[in-house]
């Protein structure tokens, strides 16, 4: 199921990289993402991903240890985001 | 202490000397380090800090190093290295070291800060490399914030859920001046109790109980919770288990002890933990090791589980009565609340399984067998009270069964990662944490000569370490999987050693070598009188020789072997 983490951290460089690598260590894809603040202040990060309910909840434990990470909210019940109906296009790589 | 670490208040100084400073302010007295180009600046400071560092001879043995110091002591570990190749050779220990919540600081120096982000020499993203090995890294650019710093990255390693943190710092910050006063030491927060609700619930289930274990982690070490772990077994009578890395939590050689559980632990404590109805378990997070199968793993069992490290709880076993905070606060609140269950018949059926699997050996005549070689050291040191550290590996696994301990940070080992390389350098760190207590490192030969080089520095700082290399003349523990799980398809695992004991002579060290049981005990009486120095004993031991209990990964419990099917008939010596 469609789970979102509102996530409050501070925003240093750095910390967008350790909060990946919380997901991708549970092998959960981030679908969404969306983050706000200016550097040396609070950013609000908004992310959404498919993940059961045990995994959320293990994916919020894990973000808590993080240092720079100040709170984790759930909004899976109120959905931060419309569905993903993207306006990017994707060109291929080419040599 | 020089006058340059009396500085007074706001007194200007260079970033590098007033973070030696903050590292003798945090009680900082041994470091583990290489040097390097880029860390010059701060060698340079350390030179005249009343440290005593401690010159590895690759930087992966400064992070055991440390590692060992912090287990032995209580206290964090330091490593230093330089930029680059230096950097990155600390991972495997800090990836040890988070695994098995040791409280290590590692400091790397970084290229200058104008050549960040455009690889110049020895410039790597140490920040990126080590985040998932840490409990939180820095890279600090800022010169004035450089002690402060360090300051939290002390607090961070001990604090919580202990383990390793990274301070990653530019040359030319190191060598910027900035206004500095000492600091004072940070204190630490108070440790997190559990939810009292949760507690009541929790006791009332230990107090009916009918078939309770006590499942005892490295958790109870790290909080300092021995003590109160006594008191509760004492007070209850439950059996007492202990993982890998909670050996010496509970003395092993007490009566309600069952000794290790998990895939190379004791029968009985295997099925007393798969056939207990409530299992309580204090700092110890059901590991793959311990469980097995997680879906037949003791299926009749409730669970109470504390621990300070939230993510543990429920992670890989569902916990009936989780309470949430530092084990030994835990267990404070606990031990009033408690009342003895009737576990008279539990035991019988415990001391049935005693009786029908105990751990023991079968007699050799002529060659050594690796559990005869840890069962002799054993009983002849044991009133010595020694620090043991071992490598990884099938002598690993002898050891935590055959080397009884009685106390807490007497068993250093790597368990999580299981790092080999990892024992004699910890060794020598648990030398300079504990200078008063022997130190044992038990080594196969495969692992000793991954990180052997560290014999040179315990030589230089005149260490009376006890090294005994186990010589199977190849990787046992792989032989033993191709040997059961691959048909004996033997590949890559036999070992053309060298004479290990000419080995450490050529080092500077005293070298003996034994290949017969009727010599062992002259031969670790030799060892054990050489002073001002390390002492080598090479041990050629029984090459075939497998390592049981076992149950193969990932299967049930249920599947374990108690002995070698070979040896099934020949009579045993318990221990």
């Amino acid at each position: 199921m469609e789970q979102v983490f509102e996530i409050t951290a501070n925003h240093v460089p750095g910390m967008l990289a350790r909060v990946e690598s919380i997901f991708r260590r549970q092998r959960t894809a981030i679908r969404g993402f969306f983050l706000e603040g200016g550097e040396g202040s609070a950013a609000h990060l908004t992310i959404t991903a498919e993940a059961s309910s045990d995994v959320a909840n293990l994916l919020r434990k894990q973000l808590m240890r993080l240092v720079d990470v100040h709170a984790v909210a759930d909004s899976s019940q109120t959905r931060a985001f419309a569905p993903p109906e993207s306006s990017f296009t994707f060109k291929e790589k080419t040599a | 202490m020089s006058a340059q670490f009396q500085p007074r208040e706001k007194t200007r100084v260079r970033a590098a000397n007033a973070m030696a400073a903050e590292l003798v302010a945090q009680g900082v007295s041994h470091i583990f380090g290489h040097p390097g180009g880029a860390s010059l600046p701060l060698y340079d400071a350390l030179l005249s800090a009343p440290i005593t560092h401690l010159l590895m001879r690759h930087e992966q043995c400064a992070a055991h190093a440390a590692q060992g110091y912090a287990r032995a002591t209580g206290r964090p570990g330091v490593c230093l290295a330089t930029s680059g190749p230096g950097a990155t050779n600390l991972i495997t220990g800090l990836a040890d070291a988070m695994l098995d919540s040791t409280p290590i600081v590692a400091i790397t120096a970084q290229v200058a800060t104008p050549l960040l982000g455009r690889d110049g020499f020895q410039e790597a993203d140490i920040l990126g490399m080590t985040a998932p090995v840490t409990k939180h890294n820095w890279l600090v650019l800022e010169p004035q914030e450089l002690p402060g710093t360090i300051r939290e990255a002390f607090r961070l390693a001990s604090s919580g859920r202990p383990g390793p943190v990274l301070v990653d710092v530019p040359r030319d910050v190191l060598q910027a001046e900035i206004a500095w006063e000492e600091g004072s030491v940070t204190a630490s927060l108070p440790p997190r109790r559990a939810d009292p609700v949760g507690l009541r619930r929790a006791a009332f289930a230990i107090s009916n109980a009918k078939r309770p274990i006590l499942y005892v982690g490295g958790g109870v070490i790290s909080s300092g919770a021995s003590a109160e772990l006594r008191r509760l077994a004492k007070k209850t009578r439950i059996p007492v288990t202990t993982t890998l890395m909670g050996k010496g939590a509970y003395p092993e050689t007490d009566a309600l002890s069952v000794g290790m559980l998990g895939m190379h632990g004791t029968a009985y404590a295997n099925w007393a933990m798969n056939g207990s109805d409530l299992i309580i378990a204090v700092g110890a997070r059901f590991d793959d090791r311990i469980t097995g199968k997680l879906a037949t793993f003791a299926p009749h069992a409730k669970v109470v589980h504390i621990d300070i490290d939230e993510v543990e709880i429920g992670k890989n076993r569902k916990a009936d009565y989780p309470l949430h905070g530092d084990a030994r606060a835990v267990l404070q609140q606990l031990l009033p609340l408690v009342g003895a269950p009737d576990t008279a018949d539990w035991w019988k059926e415990i001391e049935a399984w005693k009786a029908k699997a105990p751990l023991g050996y079968r007699e050799e005549g002529d060659v050594i067998l690796p559990q005869f070689a840890i069962d002799r050291l054993w009983r002849l040191t044991r009133d010595l009270r020694p620090i043991v550290t071992t490598d990884v590996g099938q002598h690993q696994m002898w050891a935590a069964q055959f080397w009884k301990c009685d106390e807490p940070g007497m068993f250093i080992t790597s368990g999580g990662l299981g790092t080999m390389g990892y024992g004699l350098p910890a060794a020598l760190g648990a030398q300079c944490g504990r200078p008063d207590r022997l130190v044992i490192n038990l080594n196969g030969d495969g692992s000793f000569q991954q990180t052997m080089q560290t014999l040179a520095t315990a030589v230089e700082a005149r260490l009376p370490l006890k090294i005994i290399v186990l010589d199977n003349q190849g990787l046992g523990m792989v032989r033993q999987w191709q040997d059961l799980f691959y048909d004996r398809r033997f590949f890559s695992v036999a070992l053309k050693n060298p004479d290990f004991a000419k080995l450490a002579e050529a080092f500077g060290a005293v070298g003996f070598t034994v290949r017969r049981p009727d010599e062992l005990d002259a031969v670790y009486e030799k060892a054990l009188a050489v002073t001002g120095g390390p002492a080598l004993v090479h041990v050629v031991t029984e090459p075939t020789e497998n390592c049981f209990p076992m149950w193969p990964a990932g299967q049930s419990i249920d599947t374990m072997v108690v002995e070698d099917p070979k040896y099934a008939a020949k009579s045993t010596k318990k221990s």
